[in-house]
C-alpha cells in the first residue's frame, strides 16, 4: 500500500505529512537515505518510478563486498500504462557482471516471461530481483536463491533487500 | 576428465567460486557439493536423499530415517547464506551437467534444517539460516 493511499484511508486529522511536498516549484519525495547519502528505495515500484533514468549508473562501496554498480538498461512498459511492469538491470562487481530483471507488476506478460507461481509455494516464493541466468537456464528462484551475487549487489546499491517478493494483483 | 559426472573438475579449486567467502564455511561446502560430484547425470534425483546420508553422515543425524541436520560438527548449518553464493556461482559458470541436482540437495538441505527446527525448537524458535 503506498503512502497516498495509507494516508486517504486514515482519519483526517492523521499526523502522518504527505508523502510528496511541492515547494517552490520542486517536488520533494519522503525517503531515507545510507549515511553516504545515497537514496534507499522502498521498493522495486519505488525505484521504477524514482530510480535512475534508463542508461544511468548508480554505484556504492562496501566493506565486504567492495564497490557494486547497477547500470538501469531499460524499463519495460506495456500500453497504456505509466509503470513498467518490469526493469532490465546490468549490475557488477570487481570480478562479475550479470543482467538482473526487476519485476515491478504482475501482469500477464509478466507471468508468461517470469515463471511464477499462481499459488503460494512456501518453498519457491515469487521474488522480484529475478537474475538473467535463471530464466535462461529455465531455473526456478527457491527459498535460498536471492542469496547470489546479482541479487545482493542490487540491494547494496538500492536499498531494496534481495527476497523482496513480486505484487500479487495476478497471482 | 571426469567423464559425465555431474559436476566437472575445479569446482573445489577455483577461487571464484569462493572469493569473500570466509574458509571454515568455503571448506564445508566444498564438502557438501563434493558429495554429488561423482553421481552420473542419469540418476534420478531421488537419490540424492540416499547419496547425502551416506557421504555425509556428520552433516545428518542418523537416529532419524530422513534427513535431519546435525549440529555441532559442521558449521554448514550456519552457512546456508554463501552455499546459496556458491550455488548461484556454480550455475553460472556451468559447472553441473545438471543444474537442477544443485537444486535437489539444497531443498533437502533446507528440508533437513526445518526437521531440525521442528525436533528440537518445538517452543516455536526457528532458524533458518545465519
Amino acid at each position: 500500500m503506498s503512502l497516498d493511499r495509507l494516508q486517504e484511508l486514515s482519519s483526517t486529522d492523521s499526523d502522518i505529512a504527505p508523502s510528496d511536498i511541492e515547494m517552490h516549484g520542486v517536488k520533494y519525495i519522503r525517503s531515507e537515505y545510507f549515511t553516504d547519502g545515497q537514496r534507499i528505495f522502498f521498493s522495486p515500484l519505488d525505484f521504477a518510478l524514482n530510480g535512475p533514468n534508463d542508461g544511468s549508473v548508480m554505484e556504492r562501496e562496501h566493506k565486504l563486498y567492495g564497490r557494486c554498480k547497477v547500470k538501469v538498461l531499460k524499463r519495460h512498459f506495456e500500453r497504456g500504462s505509466e509503470v513498467p511492469s518490469f526493469i532490465e538491470c546490468e549490475v557488477s562487481r570487481s570480478f562479475f557482471k550479470h543482467k538482473l530483471w526487476v519485476v515491478v507488476r504482475t501482469t500477464k506478460l509478466v507471468l508468461e516471461k517470469f515463471p511464477y507461481n499462481s499459488i503460494r509455494d512456501i518453498y519457491q516464493p515469487n521474488y522480484a530481483l529475478y537474475p538473467d541466468i535463471y530464466l535462461k537456464k529455465n531455473l526456478r528462484m527457491d527459498l535460498v536463491s536471492p542469496r547470489n551475487d546479482a541479487s545482493i549487489a542490487f540491494s547494496i546499491v538500492t536499498g531494496i533487500p534481495t527476497g523482496t517478493k513480486v505484487r500479487e494483483e495476478l497471482l | 576428465m571426469s567423464g559425465n559426472n555431474l559436476l566437472r573438475l575445479g569446482y573445489r579449486t577455483d577461487d571464484s567460486l569462493y572469493g569473500d567467502i570466509p574458509k571454515e564455511a568455503a571448506d564445508s561446502i566444498r564438502e557438501f557439493i563434493g558429495s554429488i560430484a561423482n553421481l552420473k547425470t542419469q540418476k534420478k534425483q531421488i537419490e540424492v536423499e540416499r547419496a547425502l546420508c551416506k557421504e555425509l553422515p556428520h552433516f545428518f543425524d542418523q537416529r532419524f530415517n530422513r534427513l535431519v541436520a546435525r549440529k555441532g560438527q559442521t558449521i554448514f548449518w550456519d552457512c546456508l547464506d554463501y552455499f546459496a553464493t556458491v550455488r548461484f556461482r556454480l550455475v553460472c559458470g556451468d559447472y553441473c551437467n545438471d543444474d537442477n541436482m544443485l537444486y535437489a540437495i539444497t531443498h533437502e538441505a533446507v528440508l533437513a534444517l526445518t526437521r531440525y527446527n521442528q525436533y528440537v525448537f518445538q517452543e516455536g524458535e526457528t532458524i533458518v539460516s545465519r
